[in-house]
């Protein structure tokens, strides 16, 4: 499903914390956002997930606008991890996971064969098959990540939002994670991540939206987002980029604007 | 098997409880004779037939068996209450009490005998019941939550507040009242929560409450297990949580205020009996509902007949009782579960 968003605005607490943002997220791609703290990559995720009212603009799912949608139907679409959450009652894993199959069950409907295969499918994908009968407060913190991960996928939508999925995930896990969301772009859904770290999001992304201060300062594909003065406008830090295994991928250099060399 | 198994425990001994609190009290009255007036009360055998006293049928079918029924319907929506409540401010330490629902339930219930609504209808003190506890956990719910999230801290301060403006308010109503005896005695009567003197017209004003409740929050299991994650995370997962948690308030605040309308205020079954079916059956609310109803009837139920078996002449009351007996066992499980602190 392409999701599109134009021209949206979001006031949060009395401040403009999207000005106009513009994007088109096409199937079939795993795109990253990047930005610094406060840029706004967690408000327009949730956004994006229908989540926070726009103060103007638009958001559409091929076309539709996505405040025409019940809460369900749009759940049912759009899947969303957000970056917090709360656990205050030990529900397992498998339970948890379960959880993402609510946008598709009926109000008193038990479950069915179809969703139990996708949460046993959703855990595999994540790695977390023998955590299935652990109470998710008792997990480690990198184990819940991956659950949740698992809840949002079991929901099986064409379009899937996450907020910095990656934090708390050790680097093979965080590979992992990312092979599997560009797997999942790759049979077409449309994928959405924020990521923090410059050199991941130029290996796994189709794509790059670079936001500052609310508004995108460029977008495009990796290569021609993470240039240097991109990165210096927007993190404000000196960027060098050296190519490696043979100019194939690139290594990103961040240092402080003050600091030697 | 094992949720079957406490299902099935819990079932045999409400079934035993209110059995032996028919069957147990000052007047010896055997189980032969009170299957007789039962059974000729239903209309199955002839009164004739039944050859006991008029006296016995009495003790049997006008005290005994509405208070009993009286107390398990209590217990069940105290519970019930406890579970919507504990749901809906995500945390295990909201209870009908604790949040302020069941004082707010008092007040509207001696408000509406004081101003003598009593008389003019048998649903005024329920219904008034209903709507200081609705009040209550409403205004709750509006001070004590932020941005969907309900601290511990805020919580309990907040019951606190809404606890004693709610019984300065009562308090301020007796003190008006107290020139009419009968009136004073009825309202102190709420204020200790009690079975004592129960009629089949009480019967007859919680169990609709409770179906109704019941029901309608069996349509909510799924919901409240969502909820528990977060509302933007049930609302991500496709929760409408602006209408589900309308109708949690709505639903804790008919339970409680049904229960509080016929027994007075009868502390921690609602914190106490969710809690230990949750420990037992884990937290999933579409079989801690069912459960925990069981649980509270049995608890309620217990605590009754051990009131009136350990003091017949009636000076314990049930919120005494239960509130002596749940205090310091709910003071166990903070102890025993300290090293799991997210649990309190």
């Amino acid at each position: 499903m392409r999701l599109k968003v134009d021209n949206a605005r979001v006031e949060l607490g009395g401040r403009d914390v999207l000005k106009g943002v513009s994007a088109d997220f096409r199937p079939g791609a795993l795109t990253g956002v990047i930005g610094p703290n406060g840029a706004g990559k967690t408000t327009l995720l949730r956004a994006l997930a229908g989540l926070v009212p726009l103060k103007s603009g638009r958001i559409s799912l091929d076309g539709e606008p996505i405040d025409a949608f019940e809460r369900k139907e749009t759940a049912r679409r759009v899947g969303y991890l957000a970056q917090k959450h709360e656990l205050a009652f030990p529900f397992r894993s498998d339970e948890t996971v379960m959880m993402g199959r609510y946008p598709h069950q009926g109000r008193l409907a038990p479950e069915t064969d179809a969703d139990r295969e996708a949460v046993a499918a959703a855990l595999r994908d994540v790695d977390a098959g023998d955590l299935a009968g652990r109470a998710i407060n008792e997990l480690s913190g990198g184990e819940m990540k991956r659950v949740l991960i698992a809840r949002t996928l079991a929901a099986q939508t064409p379009v899937l939002l996450l907020d910095e999925p990656f934090a708390n995930l050790d680097v093979r896990h965080c590979l992992d994670i990312l092979a599997i969301l560009r797997a999942q772009a790759r049979e077409g859904r449309t994928v959405v991540v924020s990521v923090h770290d410059l050199n991941l999001a130029h290996r796994f992304c189709d794509e790059l939206l670079l936001l500052h201060q609310g508004e995108v300062l460029v977008s495009g594909d990796p290569q021609s987002v993470l240039r240097p003065r991109f990165i210096e406008q927007a993190f404000e830090v000196r960027a060098q980029i050296l190519p490696v295994n043979g100019g194939e991928e690139r290594h990103f250099i961040l240092r402080t604007m003050e600091g030697e060399e | 098997m094992r949720k079957y198994a406490l299902a099935a425990a819990l079932v045999t001994l409400a079934l035993l409880l209110t059995a032996l609190s028919v069957r147990l009290g000052v007047a010896d009255i055997g189980a032969e004779k009170i299957l007789k007036i039962i059974l000729s009360e239903l209309g199955l055998i002839s009164t004739e037939a039944a050859g006991v006293s008029a006296h016995e049928r009495a003790i049997i079918w006008h005290i005994r068996l509405p208070r009993t029924l009286t107390g398990a319907f209590v217990g069940a929506s105290l519970a019930l209450s406890g579970v919507m409540l504990q749901g809906l401010f995500r945390n295990p330490m909201a209870s009908p009490v604790v949040v302020g629902v069941s004082t707010g339930g008092a007040l509207g219930a001696t408000s509406a005998i004081a101003l003598g609504l009593g008389a003019a209808s048998i649903w005024a003190v329920p219904l008034s019941a209903f709507g200081g506890a609705l009040a209550t956990v409403f205004l709750v719910s509006l001070v004590a939550s932020h941005k969907g999230h309900t601290p511990l801290g805020a919580l309990i301060l907040c019951g606190m507040a809404v606890n004693s403006v709610a019984g300065a308010l009562t308090t301020l109503v007796l003190s008006y009242s107290v020139s009419d005896f009968e009136i004073a005695r009825q309202i102190l009567f709420w204020l200790m929560g009690s079975l004592t003197n129960r009629t089949w017209e009480h019967v007859i004003l919680v169990a609709p409450f409770f179906a109704a409740s019941a029901v309608a929050a069996a349509f909510f299991g799924r919901e409240l297990n969502l909820m528990m994650s977060g509302e933007e995370s049930a609302m991500a997962l496709g929760v409408d949580t602006a209408r589900t948690k309308a109708w949690i308030l709505v639903i804790a605040a008919a339970a409680a205020g049904a229960s509080v309308a016929v027994a007075g205020v009868v502390g921690f079954v609602g914190l106490l009996v969710p809690h230990i079916v949750r420990m037992l059956a884990g937290p999933d609310h579409r079989r801690l509902l069912p459960l925990s109803m069981i649980a509270g009837a049995v608890f309620v139920t217990g605590m009754d007949l051990l009131a009136r078996t350990l003091s017949p002449a009636g000076e314990i009351r049930l919120g005494v009782l239960s509130a002596g007996v749940g205090g310091p066992f709910f003071l166990y499980l903070i102890v025993k579960n300290r090293a799991r602190a997210e649990m309190f």
